[in-house]
């Protein structure tokens, strides 16, 4: 069972995006009040706010960790139409005897001339590499080919997916068989404009990202996006925070011949559809195994799905926004847990996704 | 503040004072107040508006016809001070519920009388001089549609009401407690839809009248600011940011800034249907709320992040949301005056729902496990913690294999069963994993004779167990034998099938040990040991030992927790006879499907069978593959084993089922099923582990196998298992040398 702690994060203002380190000692948080927070883990579990610095003059959106082998590396973008990279600094100093690390920003991306929707670091084994989505539509990706030098950092592709970009993911896969993939979605509003979610594939022969695939069923805004870890798995899973939660299974097509340049094809099929949050979905995350799937939505919960061995994806747990559990329509608290299927909790939330949300709708005004 | 509807679709205004207490406006007016459910629970009249709130009807004024606004006085007191606009343009104050402030008395049923009558649009209380009410009416000729009212105007003097006169007056004009001349008349030759005061001075009143939007300054009421829109609806200023004021026309809300008032500083993008209501968010900054009519959802602006100027541009960011507090149309919604992000929703049947926007939460897990969200300010830390109660169910595959490591699973190459045991002991999957890597150790070459094996031992990191599917393929030489039941002497007609693969098969199924002995009772002195009685009385019955079955049902029985039933499967098989239509048969054959256990099952399926028809105990899902295969080995010929055997791999193959590698072992086939294994559970940890024991051989170079250890190891990594990884590491370079410089060199 899942059990929620309040911390004191002293934002001032409404915290947009949480990002843990590789190791998930180390935690980063980022604010309207247009500033980044690093807090680190004690011994004894409890977080402490180490860093604090203003970062742009607008909204930050989101912030992210490089791989650790890079060092100790931030990227964060705004609504202030930059992006930048940041690094602590290890020295002898009065901070650090305070319990204090020091950033200091080593470039700023200002390629953009709209809002930074989204930052990444692209998978580690394809080196430095940071990609930032907008709202005009473009994703660009940038390399630093020195990783000792942060501050030189090349636009080596820029895509153009005609519709504002709200959010991107890497595949995290680093089979060889699985070349860079990266998934857009779009928060355009309209419709008729088709499928939100754009799947780019890197092309060794053209060295050219090309569009692989466009999931031409989500229709609504995207929100969000993650491929899940793949673990060597030999196929590729996305879930995508639009009006309702989904996960998709992209099957790499087995090429016919070696030589066929053009991008993979997927068989794609959609593993769950759960509108349980009976209202816009915020924000999708995989754990490390890509076996359990959190989700937030408009509802103000916070609900973990999981697969049992059929695939069959169910809720298995639900927690509101501050914390506290759902009383449900028994008067149980439902609770926030990571077990499968067998708990009564847990079956208490059981409905199958595609038929359920109707009923949530009584437990959770919203 | 004020409002404006038409027909009797109800409205709601929320107490300025009085956190706990709003009205519903319809043909009536209705003062409730709102309560956590605990308090109020099991009283009479309560209405439940939320899972956790509920409201209580205090009183109803059904006093004034023909509401048109309603505007609630601004000051703690008199606090059920209500101002009413009619359809003929007289305004009225009433109260409602027991007031014993004189200067409520005072007030109360007097009216406000224009010259010509017309509808009264809107009503707005001056915020910081209360006596001062300004009402917004319709065009009549050249008169004014802005009138602002002192409501402490004196009364004509005949004004001193008997207290049992404190009744509204109905249509008719109560000359007693008319007031027809008011303190300003603005708005001449013009209609009046919407009103309010700015907070930035007393004096300036904001209106959307006919065509434009006008703020008159009552220091010179001649001299008015206007710009010309249609978007006059609604006009209402941000409480945060007080040169920022929305109003709407059909379906679009523009929004301005005073400071440049030519032009509206944005428009939001039209809704298809008329917008009936547009508020901010008392208690949030930047929050706009709009309703559309016949609708159940409330359209929410975040313009929380106001614009920054870079360079001469600014433009606001919006984030558009919509929220859905009840399933029917929502006939009007009001903000709680100091409760975060929460409002209360009245449907046109005045069914009411307590409702909290909540913040958009932001997410994500740790590689540890736990999961950490931002919601608004304020951060959580989520982390799994078990109860006693929870101990019993399975958690996730990440616990498990970060909990498998630090118990060294996988590591124990000597007891290779044992891995089963460091795992947790009850994955029945990797129970035959391990035995079966177990089982193939000692014979690195099951293609070999028992002879030749002796000569392999010096040499037996060359060659790699290939699975019993390779094994009964390559048997040659098969004898039959017709086997009669132990106990009985007559010639029996089951037909037994002996090859030396299928004694090494029989052995790799863990049935009979190694060496020339092919007694199959060691192993049914271990089941019995580890209490699995059913399946040792099949596997005895299997080997045509009906005694031998009875004297372990009955063991099982009598022994501690035994199940008594046992007997009674004990007695039903001693009644066993080859007679082809005895009642004994009929009744087995009928009746076992009902049997819960499947080995008693497939014993009397097998027991029932004709000969060489095994498909009863051969398809039993839940008996052990390695009971099955062994089963097949002993009773189905060559053509028949081989067919079967085929189909059980494909069978497994498909379903990532581990008991499978007994049959693919550590080949192509193998890494298939494993794949299977590894899409169905992300469990790299066994996948690396097992397939690491095919070393050396063309399994381990497998992409998909380095692609299993490489995310095997970065899982170690992610868990900060240094000395684990290095641990894995060097298991891996024993097994697998060819490992060695890639370990060196990505470390």
């Amino acid at each position: 069972m899942f059990v929620a702690r309040s911390i004191a994060a002293d934002h001032k203002d409404l915290i947009h995006d949480v990002s843990y380190d590789f190791h998930g000692r180390r935690m980063a948080t980022c604010s309207s009040d247009q500033s980044v927070k690093v807090w680190d883990k004690s011994e004894s579990g409890e977080w402490h706010c180490t860093a604090s610095w203003k970062t742009h003059s607008g909204s930050v959106w989101r912030v992210t960790w490089a791989h650790p082998e890079f060092g100790q590396v931030l990227a964060s973008c705004s609504f202030d139409r930059t992006a930048a990279v940041w690094e602590e600094i290890v020295g002898e100093s009065n901070d650090k005897q305070r319990g204090q690390s020091h950033w200091i920003k080593r470039t700023t991306l200002v390629d953009s001339r709209t809002s930074v929707t989204d930052v990444k670091f692209a998978p580690k084994h394809m080196g430095l590499m940071l990609t930032t989505c907008s709202a005009d539509g473009v994703v660009r990706i940038y390399e630093a080919p020195d990783v000792m030098n942060l501050s030189q950092w090349s636009l080596q592709h820029e895509i153009s997916s005609k519709l504002s970009c709200s959010c991107i993911s890497w595949n995290p896969s680093s089979s060889r068989a699985h070349p860079p993939m990266i998934a857009v979605g779009s928060d355009d509003s309209c419709v008729t404009y088709g499928g939100k979610v754009q799947i780019y594939e890197y092309n060794e022969n053209t060295r050219k990202y090309a569009k692989a695939e466009t999931l031409m069923t989500v229709t609504d805004p995207v929100h969000d996006l993650a491929f899940a870890p793949n673990l060597g798995r030999s196929f590729h899973v996305l879930a995508v925070a639009t009006k309702d939660v989904r996960i998709f299974k992209l099957m790499p097509m087995r090429k016919e011949t070696a030589t066929s340049s053009g991008p993979t094809k997927f068989e794609v099929q959609i593993m769950a559809q759960f509108d349980h949050h009976n209202s816009q979905v915020w924000r999708v995350s995989w754990n490390i195994t890509s076996t359990l799937l959190a989700s937030s939505g408009d509802d103000g919960c916070v609900r973990l799905w999981k697969a049992n061995y059929m695939d069959n994806w169910k809720c298995t747990g639900i927690l509101k926004g501050d914390g506290s559990p759902v009383i449900g329509s028994s008067g149980q608290p439902v609770a926030l847990s990571a077990a499968g299927g067998s708990s009564a909790l847990a079956s208490q939330n059981a409905l199958n996704g595609v038929m359920a949300g109707r009923k949530k709708a009584q437990l959770m005004p919203g | 503040c004020s409002l404006g509807y038409g027909g009797s679709k109800p409205d709601i205004l929320w107490s300025p004072h009085h956190v706990d207490r709003y009205v519903i406006c319809d043909s009536e007016l209705s003062l409730y107040r709102i309560e956590s459910l605990g308090s109020t629970e099991a009283k009479a009249g309560v209405i439940q508006l939320s899972e956790e709130t509920a409201a209580t009807l205090l009183a109803i004024n059904s006093d004034t016809p023909y509401m048109k606004c309603v505007a609630w006085y601004p000051k703690h007191e008199p606090e059920c001070l209500l101002a009413v606009g009619q359809a003929n343009g007289r305004v009225v104050l009433t109260s409602l519920g027991q007031s014993h402030n004189s200067k409520c008395k005072e007030l109360m049923g007097k009216e406000f009388v224009p010259k010509h009558a017309r509808q009264c649009n809107t009503l707005s209380w001056n915020p910081a001089d209360s006596n001062w009410l300004a009402a917004g009416l319709d065009k009549h000729r050249a008169d004014f549609s802005v009138l602002i009212w002192d409501i402490s105007s004196k009364y004509a003097p005949e004004a001193t009401v008997p207290p049992e006169k404190i009744r509204l007056p109905s249509g008719d004009a109560d000359v007693g407690t008319v007031v027809t001349k008011p303190l300003y008349e603005l708005g001449q030759n013009d209609a009046c839809l919407s009103l309010c005061w700015l907070p930035r001075d007393q004096k300036l009143l904001l209106a959307g009248m006919h065509r434009n939007l006008a703020i008159f300054d009552l220091r010179n009421t001649s001299q008015k600011m206007f710009v010309n829109t249609k978007a006059i609806q609604g006009v209402t200023v941000d409480p945060f940011f007080h040169d920022r004021v929305a109003s709407f026309f059909e379906g679009q809300v523009a929004i301005w800034d005073l400071r440049k008032f030519e032009k509206p500083v944005l428009t939001l993008s039209e809704q298809p249907k008329p917008l009936t209501k547009v508020a901010w968010c008392p208690t949030r900054a930047g929050l706009l709320a709009t309703l559309t009519r016949d609708s159940n959802v409330v359209r929410l602006y975040d313009m929380q992040h106001a614009p920054t100027p870079i360079g001469d541009e600014t433009e606001p960011t919006i984030i558009e949301r919509s929220v859905q507090p009840c399933e029917s149309f929502i006939s009007s919604f009001a903000w709680h005056p100091s409760a975060q992000n929460r409002m209360v929703v009245v449907s046109p049947n005045r069914a009411m729902t307590d409702f909290t926007v909540f913040e958009r939460i932001s997410l994500a897990w740790s590689s540890t496990s736990s999961l950490m969200w931002a919601c608004g300010r304020h951060l959580y830390d989520c982390a799994e913690e078990r109860t006693g109660s929870e101990a019993a169910v399975e958690s996730d595959i990440a616990t498990k294999m970060r909990a498998r490591a630090q118990s060294r699973y996988g590591h124990d190459t000597v007891q290779v069963w044992r891995n089963y045991v460091l795992a947790g002991g009850d994955d029945p999957q990797l129970k035959s994993l391990w035995y079966t890597l177990h089982y193939i150790l000692p014979f690195q070459c099951p293609y070999l004779t028992l002879d030749q094996e002796q000569k392999q031992q010096g040499n037996k990191q060359t060659v790699v167990y290939s699975g019993i599917k390779n094994i009964v393929k390559s048997s040659s030489g098969t004898t039959e034998s017709r086997r009669s039941w132990s106990d009985s002497d007559r010639q029996g007609d089951v037909v037994r099938y002996h090859s030396e693969e299928r004694s090494l098969a029989l052995r790799l199924c863990g049935w009979i040990g190694r060496g020339p002995d092919v007694d199959v009772e060691p192993f049914l002195r271990s089941l019995e040991q580890e209490g699995e009685w059913e399946r040792a009385a099949a596997v005895a019955l299997f080997n045509l030992d009906i005694r031998r079955a009875i004297q372990i049902l009955n063991k099982g029985a009598s022994s501690e927790k035994g199940d008594l039933n046992l007997n009674v499967v004990a007695m039903a098989l001693s009644g066993h006879t080859d007679e082809k239509s005895s009642l004994w048969r009929e009744m087995c054959s009928s009746l076992r499907l009902q049997l819960r256990s499947p080995y008693l099952r497939a014993s009397f399926a097998f027991l029932t069978s004709e000969p060489g028809a095994y498909d009863g105990v051969l398809y039993e899902s839940r008996v052990a593959v390695r009971d099955r295969v062994a089963f097949a080995c002993m009773f189905l010929s060559d053509t028949q084993l081989s067919r079967y055997i085929d189909k059980l791999t494909n069978e497994m193959k498909e379903a990532g089922n581990l008991e499978g590698i007994l049959l693919t072992g550590l080949t192509k086939d193998g890494v298939d099923l494993m794949e299977s294994y590894v899409d169905r559970t992300g469990d790299v940890q066994t996948a690396s582990f097992c397939m690491l024991k095919g070393s050396p051989g063309e399994v381990v170079k497998d992409p998909r196998v380095q692609c299993w250890i490489e995310n095997y190891r970065n899982l170690l990594d992610a868990w900060r298992f240094w000395h684990k990884r290095a641990e894995f590491d060097i298991h891996r370079s024993k097994l697998d040398p060819s490992s060695k410089p890639l370990a060196q060199a990505r470390s």
